[in-house]
């Protein structure tokens, strides 16, 4: 059974200025209908995941990878094609987007798990075990303004890591604090991916993909260049990309 | 795939004339609850620090009443508590319409960080500014009350109908503040064109006049602002003396709000998803 298909997607960015200096330096990858200029982010792009599959996307910058996680979580709409999604589907990207300085941490977390998708007796539920998680016990009640940018960071990943969603989309997410809470970070992703969870992570860290995935696509110029098993393909034709870009 | 009730499909397919609508109250429905959150979110930042807390939603109109009995009363000598109870609600309904208006129309923009990372319906930012000024101005008006006790006008059963214009005039607001809010995305001078439009509305709206002030000649022209006569109504409905306002008016005035909520709604979920693409 399959947690996310996408059929024949198409997405477009409209690009309202310099338009003319963008299509001397990325020739052929704009259409032009009228007056209006779009650079087309994903091109006609077919991916099956099957449910509690992991894949892993690798690509250069710009190459349309951020974009097709968009549109799985329901950011984008696409502009043409199909996209369907079976289960509660989260996306991990921006670590703690919404904070408001002026609430307390612990008020963040009622913000910030409701804005994600959570009930309201789930935050209650999970707060005790977020905070704990977050190692920030001391200060869950001072405004978060007065937190380092770890802090921070560290109480975005622990409301997310106890949202159990269904499908996980993560964006290079895992760079979050220091090397003992980033450990832990990916001991929470493996404990949340070793269940029936699908997961979609986005890196250009190989050893992360390699250490997560089973099974990963190379996106560039929004056109899925490899598939199959493993990961080595994938890993193999963006190291080619970077290799003719160079 | 099978489709089941989890299954959520995304095309380019947008709801209907008469779909978008029923879409948008759908949405807030289903998301009733991030609304309330967002609106006490507001609560809390706007009066965070202060001694008196959300308090200030009556100190401050009762501080302008104060201004308004100094210059009317004792500087220009009219002495009609009435006139600075009008003056009052003219500045407390304008005040709502305006910083909904405004608040709604760069609420796109301003949320654009939430926008791009969580797959939430946009709408809830914009019907949660329209729920916050409402609670802002419901808070407000518990002064009326004691006011009209203290100047001896009588107390009428009309004043619990204050809502029900906060429901009309919100109405209008949002509605305009969806159309605006994507026009915003794509052109960034419309939230200086609508702070230069509710500033000009605020003299417009009779704010510091009433109908009674206007010749009779002139009133169907003036009752083509909503804004007008949602401030006329909020001053009849209060003073429970209805003699210079026309159902007309007010059937009007409501029309325009559900018409402006209708087109908002049209322009708004046909066109959210190419604006969150200019984010």
């Amino acid at each position: 059974m399959n947690a996310i298909e996408l059929e024949s997607v198409t997405l477009d960015f409209p690009v309202k200025t310099g338009a003319r200096y963008l299509k001397e330096q990325v020739t052929g990858r704009f259409k032009t209908q009228g007056r209006r200029v779009h650079l087309r982010a994903l091109d006609n792009v077919d991916l099956e995941i099957s449910q509690g599959e992991i894949l892993g996307i690798v690509g250069p910058n710009g190459a349309g990878k951020s974009t097709i996680l968009r549109v799985m979580a329901g950011v984008y709409s696409p502009d043409g094609g199909v996209v369907r999604t079976r289960g509660k589907c989260v996306l991990l990207a921006g670590i703690g987007t919404g904070f408001q300085s002026n609430l307390t941490g612990r008020e963040n977390i009622r913000l910030n798990g409701s804005i994600m998708g959570l009930s309201d007796d789930e935050i209650t539920a999970s707060m005790a075990d977020i905070i704990d998680f977050s190692e920030i016990p001391d200060f869950i009640d001072q405004p978060i303004r007065t937190y380092s940018m770890g802090m921070k960071a560290r109480l975005g990943f622990a409301i997310a890591a106890h949202l159990e969603p269904e499908i996980l989309l993560i964006d290079e997410v895992m760079a979050v604090g220091d090397a003992a809470f980033q450990k832990k970070c990916k001991e929470r992703i493996k404990e949340m991916v070793s269940g029936d969870t699908t997961v979609v992570i986005v890196s250009h860290n190989m050893s992360t993909v390699k250490s997560f995935c089973n099974r990963a696509i190379c996106i560039h110029e929004g056109i899925i260049h490899t598939s199959g098993e493993g990961v080595d393909n994938a890993i193999k034709a963006y190291q080619r990309i970077l290799t003719e870009e160079e | 795939m099978s489709k089941d009730k989890s299954t959520v499909v995304l095309t380019s397919k947008r709801p209907g004339l008469i779909g978008s609508p029923l879409t948008v109250f759908k949405r807030i429905r289903e998301n009733k609850k991030l609304v309330k959150h967002l609106i006490f979110r507001d609560l809390k930042v706007t009066y965070h620090g202060t001694l008196i807390g959300w308090g200030w939603t009556m100190v401050e109109p009762l501080a302008l009443t104060a201004v308004y009995w100094l210059v009317f009363s004792l500087l220009r000598g009219n002495d009609d508590p009435i006139f600075v109870l009008e003056i009052l609600l003219g500045v407390l309904i304008y005040g709502m319409f305006s910083r909904t208006l405004s608040r709604t129309t760069t609420s796109f923009v301003g949320n654009s960080g939430l926008i791009k990372q969580v797959a939430i319906p946009r709408e809830v930012f914009l019907w949660s500014i329209g729920g916050f000024q409402s609670l802002r101005f419901l808070l407000s008006i518990l002064i009326l009350p004691p006011l009209l006790l203290i100047w001896d006008i009588q107390l009428t059963w009309t004043l619990l109908c204050i809502p029900l214009l906060a429901i009309g005039i919100q109405s209008l607001a949002i509605g305009l503040g969806m159309i605006f809010a994507i026009m915003h995305v794509h052109i960034r001078d419309v939230s200086h064109v609508v702070s230069i439009l509710t500033t000009a509305g605020f003299f417009l709206s009779g704010v510091f006049f009433g109908m009674k002030h206007i010749d009779k000649a002139y009133h169907d022209v003036f009752a083509l602002n909503p804004v007008a006569v949602y401030i006329e109504l909020g001053r009849a409905l209060t003073t429970g003396n209805f003699d210079i306002l026309q159902t007309s008016y007010i059937i009007q005035a409501i029309g325009f709000s559900f018409l402006s909520l209708l087109i908002g709604c049209i322009v708004f979920v046909r066109h959210e998803a190419q604006a969150v693409k200019l984010l």
